[in-house]
């Protein structure tokens, strides 16, 4: 059997590798998200550590997406059947949609997240020198945020329409 | 609505300023137009008053006893001014013990630096004070590179090589007459020369010296910070003189700013009109000696702007407030918004649990912290909120993460919710979010329109609002047959549609009278349809974070409870043990998800408002009322 036979009779692998996409590169994608933001916000708070509080926030807002990937993997993986070991196997053309439905997450995740640490990097520094204006640094970054939850919607519809 | 101001003008006598203009800062009702920039006199003391109070308990905030969650405590403004004087005092003790903490800091680092540079001579057995030129010999201290060590030994001196590491410490005698060339020579072979201080006794004896002078010296610190540890309970006071001092200058900034006479003062500003009569009772039980009066504003003038809304609304001017005050001649659009506010983010949030917690929080955050301002209003949004959310989840999602059905399990009317499963039908849910946003929009175009009325811009209120109302709805027609209207609405629909568009190609332009141009901006102006179909789009996250709060609360019990539950199978302490762990881990990270999914919704929420209702009517000003007032960070100033 060639490598492509294989991969072609086997509607979990495809199942797998869309589970493991999604939650991997929106996983990626938020770390280096967060990493900025946590770049950013200790230059902030060695300058003043009472900013800590709303500095924290912002870090945190690009680590979602990596939310949202583990969970339309996960979602896959349960409709796949592979959790917990052992399930009835799902036919190619039901993998490979798992596969493209996990897509959308996983690259709007994986992008969303970076651009949206730079403008969390970029409030925090708004909120070094203005404080009293987080609350418009908060606008910016979450506004990032829409184009994430927007491809998890669509994974997840996806995913749920998938015939197993 | 927005309260209407009145320009207000006083005189009074330079004798009674600081007495009237405290009451005024008590009162918090007039914003002081300054005639001239405020400076001199008592400022740059009271301002400095200030500052040193501000780092003083700084300093003791590590000694200080923990604040706990708790509302800021009460004070009168007398009773703040008549703790200053003794908190001065307790400023300057801190400011001394600090001094001579920076000193002794000093002092050790010195020591610490001649340590390091006496390091290296540490195994040079002769005293320092014993190495300097005789009548014959010469010494030279200095550093050598290790890879020049060899070339010692042909330089034609003594030399003694001690500790360091690259750079090694060495001591070369020369004869006195050979000095000149020894010294040439050594430069080149990058020898740093190292004068040692004026010292005696060897090396070894000085840093064995040092460092008993340095034990000593951090002993001494050690009971300075314990003496600013003692004081660390009495930060509180430095904290309210603080405040009280903030507001001793804050009321010399207004007295400097104000125009007058050597006898007289003029006092130019703002006042809400609902509070002239405060204001004047304010200043009769002060005086009899003054002159005031109130106009309305001219045209020419940048009046501020500060909103009135009941008791329910009062909240949302938070929301407003970050976006942008409105402009004094525009229209507040809190009222407006906040119907919409409360729906949206109910249906964003979607889970009657996460509204049910949100709502008793905020509402405990309230009752218990009591905190004023931005935190209060948005607290009491929150809690509206929660209480959307309550409904809307029963209505459109889950509790925590379980469905309704599962939960009403036998019940007669379990099949009844939620009433739209948006994950399973997500087409009608859209529909319902779109629709949703067409009201949302068409109730901004029609304020536009009422806007345009009230100014009898005729054109304005057919054109370029009323026009798109038609076209939209026309469109909305046409596409009706769809779900099941009759062909004859469709084709009603399109021709409102066309007459519409026609009017807004010929008319959009009119202010360019009949020329190309005209049509151009015509046709610009049709092209708006296409933005109106993505502020349409636009309202679909409402769905997106509704479904998202949903599946992440899904996701959370299924790994909770039916992976690592389900794992601690077996005899029934396992069981329980299991049941203990699941149970924490999930309420934190429903917990969790919940505080993320709050703050989306909120600012989702504030953006629908922001972008989509705002864009159409909304007159954004630039200049907020700030009356002079009381401004503690500390406390709060009880009313008199």
């Amino acid at each position: 059997m060639t490598f492509f036979n294989f991969i072609g009779s086997n509607g979990q692998l495809l199942a797998a590798a869309g589970a493991v996409f999604s939650a991997m590169f929106a996983g990626i994608g938020s770390a280096i998200g967060v990493g900025h933001a946590g770049e950013a916000g200790a230059a902030i708070i060695a300058e003043d550590p009472d900013k800590f509080g709303s500095v924290l926030v912002l870090q945190l807002l690009p680590g979602t997406q990596g939310i949202y990937g583990l969970l339309i993997g996960f979602v896959i993986a349960s409709k796949a059947h592979l959790l917990g070991g052992g399930g009835a196997a799902i036919s190619t053309a039901a993998g490979l949609q798992l596969f493209f439905a996990a897509l959308p997450a996983a690259f709007g995740g994986f992008l969303s997240a970076i651009a949206q640490g730079k403008t969390a990097a970029a409030g925090i520094m708004l909120v070094g020198k203005r404080p009293e204006e987080s609350g418009k640094a908060l606008i910016f970054t979450v506004m990032v945020e829409t184009y994430a939850v927007l491809a998890l919607l669509f994974s997840f519809l996806m995913v749920n329409g998938v015939q197993v | 609505m927005i309260v209407p101001m009145k320009r207000l003008t006083l005189l009074g006598l330079k004798s009674e300023e600081k007495s009237i203009l405290g009451a005024l800062q008590a009162l918090g009702a007039v914003e002081i137009l300054s005639s001239q920039t405020a400076e001199g006199g008592d400022l740059p003391l009271l301002e400095s008053r200030v500052q040193r109070l501000q780092s003083a308990q700084q300093q003791l905030k590590p000694f200080a006893p923990k604040a706990g969650l708790g509302p800021k405590p009460i004070y009168g403004a007398k009773a703040l001014k008549e703790g200053l004087p003794a908190a001065m005092q307790l400023c300057e003790q801190v400011e001394e013990l600090d001094r001579a903490r920076g000193g002794l800091r000093g002092d050790i680092d010195k020591r610490r630096a001649l340590i390091a540079a006496l390091e290296p001579w540490r195994s040079l057995t002769s005293g320092i004070e014993s190495i300097h030129a005789t009548e014959s010999i010469r010494y030279i201290t200095g550093f050598l590179p290790e890879e020049g060590l060899q070339a010692l030994q042909e330089l034609g001196a003594a030399a003694e090589v001690y500790g360091g590491e690259k750079d090694r410490a060495v001591l070369i005698a020369c004869l006195a007459p050979a000095y000149a060339e020894v010294t040439a020579r050594l430069k080149n072979m990058a020898f740093k020369e190292y004068n040692f201080p004026q010292l005696s006794g060897t090396p070894q004896q000085n840093i064995t010296a040092l460092t008993a002078e340095i034990e000593a010296l951090a002993q001494k610190e050690e009971a300075l910070l314990a003496e600013l540890g003692a004081l660390g309970a009495q930060r509180a006071a430095l904290c309210c003189a603080q405040d009280a001092a903030i507001i001793e200058r804050d009321l010399a900034v207004g007295c400097a700013s104000l125009g007058g006479t050597h006898t007289t003062f003029l006092l130019e500003g703002w006042a809400r009109s609902d509070q002239t009569e405060l204001i004047h009772e304010t200043l009769e039980r002060l005086t009899s000696k003054y002159y005031i009066a109130f106009a309305d504003p001219g045209p020419e003038d940048d009046v501020p702007t500060v909103l009135k809304n009941s008791r329910l609304i009062a909240p949302y001017e938070a929301v407003t407030g970050l976006y942008s005050m409105p402009a004094a001649s525009g229209i507040d659009g809190t009222p407006l918004f906040a119907p919409f506010y409360f729906i949206f983010f109910g249906m964003m949030l979607s889970d009657t649990a996460y509204g049910i917690v949100l709502a008793v929080g905020a509402y405990l955050f309230l009752r218990f912290i009591r905190p004023k301002g931005m935190m209060e209003s948005l607290a009491r949004v929150l809690l509206q909120g929660g209480i959307s959310t309550i409904f809307m989840g029963l209505l459109f999602g889950t509790f925590a993460g379980m469905s309704w059905p599962d939960i009403f399990k036998g019940l007669p009317f379990a099949s009844w919710f939620p009433l739209i499963d948006s994950a399973a039908q997500p087409i009608p849910m859209l529909a319902v979010c779109a629709g949703l946003g067409i009201v949302h929009m068409f109730f901004a175009v029609c304020i536009a329109t009422w806007r345009c009325i009230q100014q009898k811009d005729w054109w304005g209120a057919i054109i370029d609002n009323f026009c798109w109302l038609i076209i939209i709805s026309g469109l909305l027609m046409l596409a009706s047959p769809a779900v099941g209207f009759p062909k004859a609405v469709a084709t009603v629909g399109q021709w409102m549609a066309i007459g519409a568009a026609a009017a807004v190609f010929l008319f959009s332009g009119r202010a360019k009278g009949f020329t190309p141009g005209r049509f151009v901006s015509g046709a610009g102006k049709l092209y708006d349809v296409t933005a109106w179909l993505g502020d349409v789009l636009s309202y679909a996250r409402i769905f997106a974070l509704g479904l998202s709060t949903g599946v992440i609360g899904l996701v959370l019990n299924t790994l909770c409870w039916d992976m690592l539950f389900a794992a601690f199978k077996g005899n029934i302490v396992l069981t329980a043990i299991g049941f203990a762990i699941t149970a924490v881990l999930s309420i934190g990270l429903h917990l969790f998800m919940m505080a993320i999914s709050t703050l989306g919704c909120f600012i989702h929420t504030a953006r629908l408002q922001y972008v989509e209702f705002f864009g159409k009517f909304y007159e954004v000003g630039s200049n907020v009322f700030t009356p002079l007032k009381y401004a503690p960070r500390h406390v709060e100033i009880a009313k008199e």
